[in-house]
């Protein structure tokens, strides 16, 4: 390991990514996804709108961490790798291939934009195919 | 990483199936580690290598 892949894969380093990601999205989503439908029949003020997702994003997260912890002590550590692994894979391609399809200069010149549905399929095929490439060629690095 | 993990199951005449039944993981787990296509745990290497009464540098070697 080299200097600078120990310095960009630090701990340090990793955690402040993930709290400005974290941080970052929560806020992003609780400003701006509230005031962007006032029409509709149950709207609430942004402020308290805002303040739902947030808390539902964190609760939903801290959930989803409770049920992969379960999972870890019913599988055992090479499931529970392959399982994890292809799930990484699975976030990657929907990002990436958001990225790809929603570009103007890429792929959005042809296709309709994705929504919020595709974004699911393209999480959701991401895993299984890296599930079946992890199954097939293991999970060593 | 090498393990002799296969020689010391054939050395029992255990199946697969009968080692992952001792150790509680998967059949597939079990051929995942003797083809080197998983690396097990650390609680699982001992595991192992309890099962086997070796220690676990006699079982797995980093090539190093």
């Amino acid at each position: 390991m080299t200097r600078l892949t120990r310095s960009l894969y630090s701990s340090r380093l990793l955690d402040i990514t993930f709290a400005l990601m974290g941080g970052g999205a929560i806020v992003v989503l609780a400003v701006d996804t509230p005031s962007t439908d006032p029409a509709g029949a149950a709207s609430v003020s942004p402020l308290l709108g805002g303040g739902i997702l947030a808390a539902m994003i964190v609760a939903v997260a801290l959930l989803m961490c409770k049920a992969s912890a379960l999972d870890r002590r019913c599988a055992d550590d090479y499931t529970y790798q392959t399982l994890a692994l292809s799930a990484v894979i699975g976030l990657l391609t929907m990002v990436v291939g958001h990225a790809l399809w929603a570009a103007d200069f890429l792929l959005g010149r042809w296709l309709p934009d994705p929504g919020a549905g595709d974004m699911v399929l393209l999480a959701l095929a991401g895993w299984a195919i890296g599930y079946l490439y992890y199954r097939l060629r293991g999970t060593v690095a | 990483m090498n393990n002799r993990l296969k020689v010391l199951r054939a050395e029992r005449d255990w199946s697969q199936a009968e080692l992952a039944s001792h150790l509680c993981v998967s059949r597939q787990a079990v051929n995942a580690i003797e083809t080197g296509k998983h690396d097990p745990s650390l609680p699982l290497a001992f595991r192992i290598a309890r099962l086997f009464e070796l220690r676990i540098e006699e079982i797995f070697d980093d090539g190093k």
